[in-house]
């Protein structure tokens, strides 16, 4: 048997990107 | 006597966490771009709403960040002006001084506020190091 589990998710962006004053930046990709 | 070889697995909501370092004092500020797939294109962000909040711990206080968005980049810059940093924190002892909790809140607005949709997209820490120079 298998067996299927999903989560609703509206409409996501697919990363976010920081970016500090200091001019550091981080990307994260988001989960889908 | 038998074991499972599936281990619990976790799915679901899982927002990205960062660590934020912020100088008592200082007004502070960071940019967050909501990117497409490719990383690049901005995504469109223009009917959603943000909320930025920060607790502090040991003052029990809930400060709300100002976050202005932009539209066409797709980015919300928030900012924590330096008339709120300078109550995150007291002494001068230590180099770190106090450590909030903070986060960002998306309301993706629906067709009716019964379709608005809550995303919390960003969670973190903002550490406060200690300032010794006073404006």
């Amino acid at each position: 048997m298998i067996i299927k589990v999903s989560e609703n998710k509206p409409n996501l962006p697919g990363a976010i990107k920081i970016t500090y004053s200091s001019g550091q930046v981080q990307v994260f990709k988001i989960k889908k | 006597m038998s074991s499972s070889i599936c281990g619990p697995e976790i799915f679901g909501a899982d927002p990205i966490n960062i660590k934020w370092s912020v100088v008592r004092g200082d007004t502070a500020s960071i940019t967050v771009s909501f990117l497409q797939n490719d990383e690049v294109t901005p995504f469109n962000i223009s009917t959603w709403d943000f909320t930025c909040t920060a607790y502090d711990p040991y003052s029990d206080m809930v400060d709300v960040l100002t976050s202005v968005k932009n539209i066409s980049a797709g980015t919300i810059t928030i900012t924590a002006p330096a008339s709120m940093t300078k109550d995150w924190g007291t002494g001068y002892k230590k180099v770190r001084v106090n450590e909030l909790r903070f986060d960002v809140q998306a309301t993706i607005n629906g067709a009716t506020d019964a379709q608005d949709i809550i995303w919390t997209p960003i969670i973190g820490s903002i550490s406060v190091l200690s300032d010794l120079s006073y404006n």
